[in-house]
């Protein structure tokens, strides 16, 4: 008898409709799975007949077959269990096919019949509410998936009343989402811009990132405080919109680190050590996993020590900063996973740090400092659009009392600067509304100069040898800043205050 | 004089065959000649065909009698099975494959039986 049950499965960051169908037959007795299963779904069934027996229920003597369809996707993860063991059970007559209309079910079974959490279950139940009315899935995975409008989520700890639900004979309760999905927790309540004295050049030029979506180079010496700004970029940043929310939670929940029940509502802030590899970064090698540049989505990738990482670690940051996105190529198949952050580097001028320092001694070569900078290439540097030099501060600017700006009163600037952003890129989703990821169509339309800005600007580019990626950089900064002081049109001082943000063009450096 | 292996043998089939009509289970053959050996004994009960291996031990000398069925056996047996249900054209009905251990003392006197059901694992 044949028997066909609705289910999902996430491959990278996609999830699909997979038919998990069950054909109970005559011959001696056997169990396989075919449709590409991996290894933990092929080392199911030994979990899946002694749930079935612990629950209660005959595990039938026959020839099972199970093939999961479509046939030519490779399917990954646990999730097929609860499905398989029901499909069984229903071709053995227990449950009806009418009963199994309408509804989707997920779920890793352990040996005495009880259900265990799996990955991914807000982007199968986004993927998958127009197949059916109601989702059943373990209680764990059950809050997650309840964000999504449109379907019914029930969860429940064991199979045997997944059965019973079905029957009808003890039906399980919907499962709500948690009331205020986007509660503000206020971990960053303890960080605050007004912490960090001094330096109002570095806190305006990461208003400006925080206002436009630019990346930012942090230049100084050691204990200049590089780090502790840094860490309180976030607290500038205005709050994630339900739509940003609902990417960073779903990519949260692929990567099984999804810890609240309800939507992710902060920022994500990434702060990956300089001995991250390549798979860690990036994304999995063998498995698709998110990297550390998908997890800060969204959010703020946090490179502290920038010439201390791997080259090829570097050389992954090229795509996600030029096009939002990351691609995985592997042998089967491509995947591509969103990768839109603010990169916020922090580094040295030179091995020993003191290079720019105006009272220590700087010990390095001048090719110690040559091979120092030289690690992060070209290509690489030309994508961060402000560089910011961060001194050392003297003892009358450390021991003032008086402390600067408070985060909030930044971050209402930002959200103005924002609101303006968002109406001029109306077509654009959530994500890639932000000057800094204008195309150069867009660049030449929203960036009017005044005369006297283009003539300042031509003059920075015949002296300061700017390029042509730099150029376009510096319009983009100045159409942040014109937009922080109300302005449509781009003014000469807009103009210069870009034109300081990009020191590191202007060969005065090295 | 100490009987032979085959008596043994004999004797073990016979308490399996007994066993298992007291069960309610109906004999179709014995010691059926297959390409792979002999199916000790084919039964039947509610619909379903049952192969079923028998193995008498007198002493634990060399181990308890279901350890005697290896993986090659068991390919055999399948295959054994399989040739049987073709031959008298019982593929439309379940089947499986039981195995019987039958434990003797030295005099032949029954001392335990131990049914086992679905010895074959397939995938």
């Amino acid at each position: 008898m044949l028997a066909k049950v609705n289910s999902g499965c996430v491959m990278g960051i996609d999830a699909y409709h997979i038919d998990v169908e069950v054909d109970v037959s005559n011959g001696l007795p056997s169990f396989c799975v075919v449709g590409l299963p991996d290894t933990s779904i092929r080392e199911s069934r030994d979990r899946i007949r002694s749930a079935i027996r612990n629950s209660g229920f005959i595990f039938p003597e026959r020839k099972i077959t199970v093939n999961l369809s479509p046939a030519d996707i490779k399917k990954e993860g646990v999730g097929f269990d609860l499905p398989i063991a029901i499909g069984i059970l229903a071709a053995t007559g227990l449950i009806k096919q009418e009963e199994l209309e309408g509804l989707l079910l997920c779920g890793e079974l352990s040996l005495n019949g009880r259900l265990k959490p799996f990955r991914g279950a807000l982007p199968i139940a986004i993927a998958l509410k127009k197949k059916g009315r109601a989702f059943i899935l373990p209680e764990s995975n059950a809050r997650e998936a309840a964000n999504v409008k449109g379907i019914s989520v029930y969860g429940t700890p064991t199979l045997r009343k997944v059965i019973d639900h079905i029957k009808g004979t003890d039906t399980l309760d919907i499962v709500n989402p948690r009331e205020k999905s986007l509660e503000k927790k206020g971990s960053h309540d303890n960080l605050d811009f007004k912490d960090v004295k001094g330096q109002e050049h570095v806190k305006r030029g990461m208003e400006v990132a925080a206002s436009g979506g630019h990346n930012v180079l942090l230049l100084g010496p050691p204990g200049s405080g590089k780090s502790m700004l840094a860490k309180r970029f976030p607290t500038i940043l205005p709050d994630l919109s339900p739509e940003e929310a609902l990417e960073v939670t779903n990519i949260y929940s692929i990567a099984g680190r999804l810890k609240t029940d309800g939507l992710i509502s902060e920022r994500p802030v990434r702060c990956p050590h300089h001995t991250i590899s390549y798979a860690a970064m990036a994304g999995g090698r063998s498995r698709p996993v998110p990297g550390e540049i998908s997890l800060a989505h969204n959010g703020v990738l946090f490179l502290d020590e920038f010439p201390e990482f791997r080259r090829d670690v570097l050389e992954t940051l090229r795509q996600p900063l030029e096009s939002g996105e990351i691609t995985i190529a592997r042998v089967e198949r491509t995947l591509k996973y969103p990768s839109r952050f603010i990169l916020i580097a922090a580094m040295n001028p030179c091995p020993c740090g003191y290079f720019t320092d105006p009272h220590k001694r700087c010990q390095c070569t001048p090719h110690q400092i040559q091979r120092y900078l030289s690690k992060i290439s070209g290509p690489l540097l030309d994508r961060i659009d402000i560089h910011l030099e961060v001194p050392r501060l003297n003892y009358e600017q450390l021991s003032k009392r008086r402390s600067g700006e408070r985060s909030l009163a930044i971050k209402k600037r930002v959200i103005k600067s924002k609101k303006i952003q968002k109406k001029r890129f109306r077509e654009k989703s959530a994500h890639s509304a932000y000057n800094a990821y204008m195309n150069p169509r867009e660049t030449e339309n929203f960036c009017i100069l005044s005369n006297e800005a283009e003539e300042l600007l031509k003059t920075a580019i015949l002296e300061l040898g700017i390029s042509a990626r730099a150029y376009d950089k510096i319009l983009k900064i100045s159409r942040t800043i014109a937009d922080m002081d109300g302005s449509e049109m781009i003014e000469s001082h807009h103009i210069s205050e870009a034109v300081g943000y990009r020191c590191l063009d202007r060969n005065l450096w090295v | 004089m100490r009987r032979s292996r085959q008596h043994t043998g004999k004797l073990g089939e016979k308490m399996a065959e007994r066993f298992l009509v007291s069960r309610g289970f109906s004999i179709l053959d014995r010691n059926f000649r297959a390409p792979f050996g002999e199916i000790d004994l084919v039964a039947e009960r509610n619909g379903c065909i049952i192969f079923l291996e028998v193995k008498t031990r007198t002493s634990e000398r060399f181990g308890p009698p279901l350890s005697s069925i290896t993986r090659t056996k068991q390919e055999h047996i399948l295959k054994n099975c399989q040739y049987y249900l073709k031959r008298y054209d019982l593929c439309n009905g379940p089947c499986r494959v039981d195995a019987i251990a039958v434990k003797l003392d030295v005099r032949g006197k029954l001392r335990s039986l131990h049914h086992v059901k679905n010895i074959i694992e397939l995938h």
